[in-house]
């Protein structure tokens, strides 16, 4: 607002008119109606209780527009402006700064670390860059599966989700609804439809059948009495594949699934509805560190043949699937043991190959001996690719003899998903 | 304060009476004192403050009846940004054009905008880390041998000498990267004084024949303090029931696992150097020497002995001559017999079976042989004994550990 003048007309000796008077009014008006700033009030003034701006108004800091805040009606966005291409946004807490937004570059420069605070309170990503490791999947015995232990908190495991990082405590040994699954129970607490109490188990729909793989997922809990930060183990037939994931994302909602590992129900010809217990590290091998039966090796018997002939016959052909002898795809490597039963004496022994569908050898194995140590037994180890038709073959040196029986166990698996 | 409008009471061609002056002053004063300032009293544009203060606190700056707000919280002194239906946006503005350098969506997500990355741990220039190429790149430095009394920690940046390590709580930089099992670690905790060195845990002898783990610890005490680490060796193993321990030795969130190396080869001769060894990516810990024995296989001798009977090593775990570390999920053991051949057996010994052998030496007992190494790849378990199972020929008989994989790396 400009100067107000309040015009004088009249002398000191002249008699005051009504229009000296009113022309002041008007002045005095046109002064105060819509044209007051920031020059006409005290420093400090700007003391408000609230101060309310419209949409699409800015309150503006600079006196070239340099920085503003504004609320905008299409879009509802809130956005805070900084004209200068070179300066930056800056966030401080007391005096210290604690992150900026690089106005050249865009980078968000943060001074110390990430918090997850939807998720998890208390797994910076500091911390899962440094320290995090997917639980691996802990066999308790024929029928449970507990999940690791992977943080310093004692009965805790953490599991970072697509949706951010989830922690859950709980003793399995006093309470089982997220840390271990039973496998004759029914997961509940993932679908829209649950409700009550979350618990891991196997999911709805799926049937709990002799000698198959199971996937194990960590599904967070999203319905029922324990909705939200909680997550339960789901054991499902479905494979954590590429072309699965749709499927999966629907029914565990998207982000809200990780692949943890499988397991096996079933060792072969023998104890076909036991889990196979098993040692899972984290670079992706599981290991099985138990036999169906006496005389047979860890692991699962995929073959038990009789060799006679000195040509070469299939023991064992890999074939992809989740049931039997079939192989998940998600493997991409299999550890095989080879037996080889014999009388002790000295028969010819057997020679093993490991071919691809093609015919073409992978390995030329080594031979089960000529000679055994009295009540001894043969047999090697070999770890080859999952390959679908690929097999393991065998034959004898020499007629002469006895026959050896051979069995042939998958003992343990690299799976690319974990 | 509405809009000022003074009634214009005096007459025309008359001398005013004290009662109209009067009136007028009463409306100037009931005006400009007994009402506040509106809208329509301010020019556009005109409400220029050298400072702007809301008067109390949780007195918030609104658009729009509260779509959005700006606002000192008193009872958790923070203060708030929020924006009740759309999301909150940083952008840089040039002229008419804006271009979008951070989102804060609806979801909760942080949106960067083009171009730009996330650094964290800037506050410590030496280990700002660019986020992304943290994600691409970073991976926990492996342990590598120098010698027999020296380690160092691999570079595993694109700086020559330079190793990173992400902690619980920030990102460090390893200042000392030679540890000597020959001396004290200093630095680590706040009572120590002078420049940071990476070496055995103070109080801690080196023993013959025995693990050691080394941990990556954050200097909290010294001249290095700062965003800086060193490596301590130590035989309280990262099982979960130790991290307590570990925190209370080395400060909650400040320290990391990052191998276990070996002093001895318990071949009762070189039983106080660290056995060379390699490690992988993956936590697999190879040796890669055998001692100065005959080439009996590489590695640490878990049983040794001459003599016709089978030689059996007891699965046992801990941090002794003969024992493997309890970090050894499975692994590589090697059975040796000079000039005969064998057969090798991981028997269960509840049920005397055996449950994974391997014998792809064919011998006779009585008849001297190529001298045989054979190895067996195994889970480590309680309760089980590797057997060389020998002929009646009396020979000199070994079971090393050759490889084993780490399962807390």
């Amino acid at each position: 607002m400009s100067d107000l003048s309040l015009t004088k007309n009249y002398a000191d000796t002249e008699l005051l008119y009504k229009a000296d008077i009113d022309d002041m009014l008007t002045e005095l008006e046109a002064k105060t109606n819509g044209m007051i700033d920031s020059d006409n009030v005290a420093s400090g003034w700007a003391t408000l209780g609230q101060l309310t701006i419209d949409k699409d108004l800015t309150l503006t800091m600079g006196t070239t527009d340099s920085s503003s805040v504004e609320l905008d009606s299409v879009t509802l966005d809130f956005t805070f402006s900084n004209t200068y291409s070179t300066g930056n946004t800056i966030f401080k807490v007391a005096s210290a700064e604690v992150a900026r937004i690089d106005g050249t570059s865009n980078n968000l420069e943060i001074q110390d670390d990430v918090y997850f605070k939807d998720r998890n309170t208390t797994y910076s990503l500091f911390r899962l860059l440094g320290t995090y490791r997917k639980p691996v999947l802990v066999y308790i015995d024929g029928d449970s599966i507990d999940m690791e232990n992977n943080t310093e908190t004692a009965n805790q495991s953490l599991v970072v989700f697509p949706s951010g990082p989830v922690a859950v405590t709980e003793d399995t040994a006093a309470a089982h609804k997220y840390r271990r699954l039973e496998t004759g129970a029914t997961a509940n607490g993932y679908g829209s439809t649950h409700t009550g109490a979350a618990d891991s188990g196997l999911r709805v729909d799926v049937t709990l059948a002799a000698n198959t793989w199971y996937f194990i997922y960590a599904v967070r809990v999203r319905y029922g009495d324990n909705a939200g930060n909680n997550f339960i183990m789901v054991m499902d037939t479905t494979e954590p594949i590429s072309s699965n994931e749709t499927t999966l994302d629907s029914r565990y909602g998207s982000g809200e699934w990780v692949y943890l590992g499988t397991v096996r129900r079933g060792f072969g010809d023998t104890a076909t509805t036991t889990l196979v217990s098993w040692q899972q590290d984290h670079q992706g091998w599981t290991y099985f560190v138990d036999r169906g039966t006496a005389d047979d090796f860890f692991g699962i018997r995929v073959a038990s043949e009789t060799i006679s002939s000195t040509t070469y016959s299939n023991l064992f052909t890999i074939a992809a699937g989740t049931d039997g002898e079939s192989i998940p795809s998600i493997f991409s490597a299999l550890k095989l043991d080879i037996r080889a039963i014999a009388d002790g004496d000295s028969d010819i022994g057997a020679n093993f190959e490991f071919r691809t569908a093609a015919g073409n050898s992978l390995h030329n194995l080594p031979s089960i001996g000529n000679e055994q140590i009295a009540d001894g037994a043969q047999g090697f180890i070999i770890k080859v690719p999952n390959t679908v038709g690929a097999a393991l073959g065998a034959k004898r040196l020499s007629t002469s003899g006895d026959d050896y029986t051979v069995k042939l166990f998958v003992s343990g698996f690299l799976d690319h998903y974990v | 304060m509405s809009t000022l409008n003074i009634t214009r009471s005096l007459v025309s061609a008359t001398n005013p009476t004290e009662d109209q002056f009067d009136t007028i002053r009463d409306e100037l004063l009931a005006y400009f004192n007994g009402t506040e300032l509106e809208a329509t009293n301010i020019a556009d544009g005109g409400m220029l403050y050298t400072s702007l203060t809301l008067a109390a606190d949780d007195d918030p700056l609104l658009w729009e009846d509260s779509d959005s707000r700006l606002e000192y919280v008193s009872a958790t002194n923070n203060f708030l940004i929020r924006c009740n239906t759309g999301e909150i946006v940083f952008q840089n503005k040039i002229g008419t054009t804006s271009a979008e350098s951070l989102r804060m969506e609806t979801t909760g997500a942080l949106t960067i905008g083009a171009g730009g990355i996330p650094k964290i741990g800037q506050g410590n220039s030496s280990t700002a880390m660019d986020l992304v190429h943290a994600l691409a790149r970073y991976r926990k430095p492996r342990l590598e041998y120098t010698d027999d009394d020296i380690i160092t920690i691999e570079n595993n940046t694109g700086t020559s000498g330079q190793t990173v390590l992400f902690q619980r709580d920030q990102v460090t930089a390893v200042v000392d990267r030679t540890l000597s099992l020959a001396v004290e670690a200093n630095g680590y905790a706040g009572a120590h004084t002078g420049a940071a060195v990476s070496g055995r845990k103070v109080a801690l002898a080196r023993a013959t024949n025995t693990w050691y783990y080394i941990y990556g610890v954050q200097v909290q005490g010294g001249d290095d303090i700062g965003g800086n680490s060193i490596m301590v060796a130590d035989t309280t193993s990262p099982v979960q029931a130790n991290c307590a321990g570990l925190d209370t030795a080395y400060g909650a969130g400040k320290w990391v696992y990052l191998g276990i190396i070996r002093n001895g080869y318990n071949d009762g001769t070189n039983t106080n150097i660290i056995v060379p060894f390699q490690y992988d990516e993956y936590g697999e810990l190879r040796f890669t020497k055998t001692t100065s024995q005959a080439s009996d296989g590489m590695g640490i001798v878990l049983a040794s002995a001459t003599a016709s009977t089978d030689l059996d090593y007891a699965m046992a775990f801990g941090t002794g001559a003969a024992e493997i570390p309890v970090v050894a999920l499975r692994g590589t053991l090697m059975g040796y017999r000079s000039g005969y051949g064998f057969e090798m057996y991981y028997i269960d010994d509840s049920t005397a079976e055996v449950h994974a052998l391997n014998t792809n030496y064919q011998h006779t007992s009585g008849e001297s042989q190529l001298t045989a190494t054979a190895v067996l790849d195994i889970p480590f378990m309680n309760s089980y004994t590797i057997r060389l199972k020998i002929g009646s020929t009396s020979t000199t008989n070994k079971i090393r550990l050759a490889a084993l994989v780490d399962h807390y790396v």
